[in-house]
């Protein structure tokens, strides 16, 4: 075994001339895909992003890095900016929290009907957000909708609120109708990772007297740091792709409070006719998820795939 | 030659090119008809009439004209259009005929090359004549004409008459009898005005038309074309009067979270007093209706502060540009003369809404109020106003409309709104 791992590591050129069919298809082709569909965009999109262009004469006029001189002064950018964090310490909290919940409720037979509680747990992931952004417009319609008749029918009608209307509020809102539409994939995840935690280590606590919401945070939550990782990493990369809601729910009203980036960029390019400034905060949402996905990367992740 | 002899290469060469000559020939003396011309119609489809109704546009051209100059349409959702506008009228294979707004976004394709100069068919077709003159002045840009309107719209204080005479009101002449009318009905239990503020843009009809009728259209005229800042007293005083109507309850609660459309049901129900709005709602307040309206309900013009002549918005709702890079643009001027012949605009308003653009249209088949309004419309001459998000680059509209929510929600003063909007004015247009 020893010797074996001290062997010499062939180098990429050997390993390519050993095993030209491999190279190609597992290494060149790949990266030639990745490089024309994803790092073309992207080295695309920092080029824009020194230019001034309205997207409709063919003239871009050079502007070098004004349009993030602009971007650290704009107001809307940090509002847009902390909205994604906001969503994403929200989509962190709610749906991955309430996902490890029912998937070690499901591995524990707490609750009652385990398929049907999954299935009907991951059935939101499987629609469209514009579908579920339009049927909780309606929902949550101050007018006429369920939600608001609920909680006066139960007592609660204090609590009724402008949902969507009301600045303070309305990006919650957005966030919680996401995390609704979301959790069921961190379940799915949890559920599968609670099948490989060994049934032994849950008995064990058991008998040492420890009961579910012990086992739960002591045991399954350490073995399952894998797919913690993958869950978290997921959500960051879903909470700052956030668009689709805010499309169909606000269109980052009232008062541009529910504006997220993505919106941003969408807003000032396609409809502001601002193409080079929608690719400079295209360039800082890239700058964002590299960041957030190395702090991940150090930290959850580290050691934590090792056999 | 025996046709019992083998086929060889020299006969198959021979064969091939004989059959080649035939049929180059024949290409070069087919008729010309054999391939009718292509145009591309991208139109905005806001309403599903507004689809049913292009489609009726089409069919019928395609009828009689197919064989020559066939149609083809594409349509977009109203919201979605201006975003793909700019690509399509952008790309390689722009559409020949497309549909536009007024104002500062008109102006903005016009600046950049797409629109084609419409005054020889102007001059051609005599639209002049049949166009109501509002629309004309609109379609005007210097001393040249780049669309031809479709469609127009003005905007009034709708109300229900039914509740009026409940509440033994009058129609009011100046802007005091207006807030005592809406005083009487808030303390009638009713919501004075309704706002339907989710999508932020409906607030700019009351605010603009409250700045022309309290300080003249020269103030208007000179906000949305650059000559006067955001920050104008008037500007800020007439924002400020919008949020004392919001603080004192004048509009419906949760105003911010209601949408134009779902606001249809109270307003149905008689739980509001007025509403100002624009005429495209006239199909909604016909509802399922032969004829206007749902409830009994009438319309006034906004009324002035000082006692004058109001003045009432006229505006060209829908607008249609040639383009400018069009192979065809002879056969596109004679589909656009098409849509707005008596028999298509007629048919507008059985199969979509009001107001055809054309004064030939026959409007015998509207209510009488409706009738009333296009004959005002007709007569108000020129263009008046029109709203901001139609006469300023979307980039400023945007960002007051954004402004103006934030006043009515108290998340901003009318001086922080009115600054907030010169702010992107000037990074839109420079300093004035």
């Amino acid at each position: 075994m020893s010797e074996l791992l001290q062997a010499k590591q062939p180098s990429l050129f050997e390993f390519a001339r050993a095993h030209v069919l491999a190279t190609i298809f597992g290494i060149v082709m790949p990266l030639a895909v990745f490089a024309v569909f994803v790092g073309y965009p992207i080295a695309y999109t920092v080029v824009l992003s020194l230019y001034e262009w309205n997207g409709m004469t063919p003239t871009k006029t050079f502007v070098g890095l004004a349009n993030y001189e602009y971007m650290l002064q704009d107001r809307y950018f940090y509002t847009a900016l902390f909205n994604n964090l906001k969503w994403l310490a929200v989509t962190l909290v709610f749906p991955v929290c309430l996902g490890l919940v029912i998937a070690y409720s499901l591995r524990a037979r707490i609750l009652p009907f385990p398929t049907l509680v999954r299935t009907v747990m991951f059935f939101p992931v499987t629609m469209s957000l514009i579908s579920v952004g339009l049927m909780f417009l309606l929902i949550l319609n101050p007018l006429f909708g369920a939600f608001d008749t609920l909680l006066q029918s139960i007592g609660l009608g204090g609590l009724v609120m402008e949902w969507f209307g009301d600045y303070r509020v309305a990006l919650y809102t957005l966030t919680v109708v996401s995390g609704w539409a979301f959790t069921g994939m961190p379940m799915i995840f949890y559920f599968a990772g609670l099948g490989d935690v060994p049934k032994d280590t849950f008995d064990a606590a058991r008998i040492e007297g420890a009961g579910h919401p012990r086992m739960l945070v002591q045991i399954a939550l350490p073995q399952l740091r894998p797919v913690t990782a993958v869950v978290v990493m997921l959500t960051i990369f879903e909470s700052l792709r956030a668009f689709d809601l805010i499309a169909v729910m606000t269109k980052g009203a009232p008062f541009g409070t529910t504006n997220v980036l993505g919106y941003l960029v969408y807003l000032e390019s396609f409809w502001n006719g601002r193409f080079g400034y929608g690719a400079a905060l295209s360039v800082a949402i890239l700058a964002v998820s590299v960041g957030l996905a190395a702090v991940v990367t150090r930290t959850l992740m580290r050691g934590a795939f090792d056999v | 030659m025996s046709f019992n002899q083998p086929l060889n290469r020299r006969m198959l060469l021979a064969a091939t090119f004989a059959a080649s000559a035939i049929s180059a020939i024949c290409a070069a003396y087919a008729p010309a008809s054999a391939a009718p011309i292509e145009l591309r119609y991208f139109y905005r489809a806001p309403w599903p009439s507004s689809e049913i109704y292009a489609n009726y546009l089409i069919d019928e051209w395609n009828k009689k004209n197919g064989a020559r100059v066939h149609v083809t349409g594409a349509s977009v959702d109203g919201e979605t259009y201006k975003t793909k506008q700019t690509i399509e009228i952008a790309s390689s294979n722009p559409p020949d005929i497309f549909y536009s707004w007024e104002g500062g976004r008109a102006a903005e394709v016009i600046k950049n090359g797409f629109a084609a100069d419409l005054t020889p068919y102007y001059q051609k077709y005599g639209w002049e004549k049949v166009l109501v003159p509002a629309g004309v002045s609109l379609a005007t840009f210097g001393d040249k004409k780049y669309f031809v309107p479709t469609e127009v719209g003005a905007s009034v204080v709708w109300y229900r008459k039914d509740l009026y005479e409940k509440l033994g009101l009058k129609v009011p002449k100046t802007w005091d009898e207006l807030m005592a009318n809406a005083e009487a009905g808030k303390k009638a239990g009713l919501w004075p005005f309704m706002l339907a503020h989710q999508k932020k843009w409906p607030s700019q009809f009351m605010w603009s038309a409250i700045l022309v009728n309290k300080f003249g259209l020269d103030t208007y005229d000179g906000l949305v074309s650059n000559k006067i800042p955001w920050t104008d007293p008037r500007a800020v005083e007439t924002t400020q009067i919008m949020a004392d109507l919001s603080k004192k309850g004048y509009f419906e609660p949760s105003f911010n979270s209601i949408d134009v459309g779902p606001a249809m049901v109270p307003w149905s129900q008689g739980k509001a007093l007025h509403w100002y709005q624009g005429s495209f709602n006239l199909g909604r307040f016909r509802g399922e209706n032969a004829k206007c309206c749902v409830v009994p309900m009438d319309y006034f013009p906004m009324p002035p502060f000082d006692g004058h002549k109001p003045v009432m918005s006229v505006f060209a709702e829908d607008t249609i540009m040639i383009h400018a890079k069009s192979q065809h643009k002879d056969e596109a001027a004679e589909f656009v003369d098409w849509m707005i012949s008596k028999q298509a605009m007629t048919e507008k308003l059985v199969i979509d809404k009001p107001f055809p653009s054309s004064t030939e249209a026959d409007l015998s088949g509207l209510s009488e109020m409706e009738q009333r309004l296009g004959k005002d419309m007709a007569n108000a001459g020129s263009f008046t106003f029109m709203h901001v998000d139609h006469a300023t680059p979307p980039a400023i509209s945007d960002r007051f409309l954004d402004a103006v929510q934030g006043v009515l929600a108290g998340a901003v003063t009318p001086e922080e709104a009115m600054k907030t909007t010169e702010q992107e004015a000037i990074r839109t247009r420079g300093k004035i």
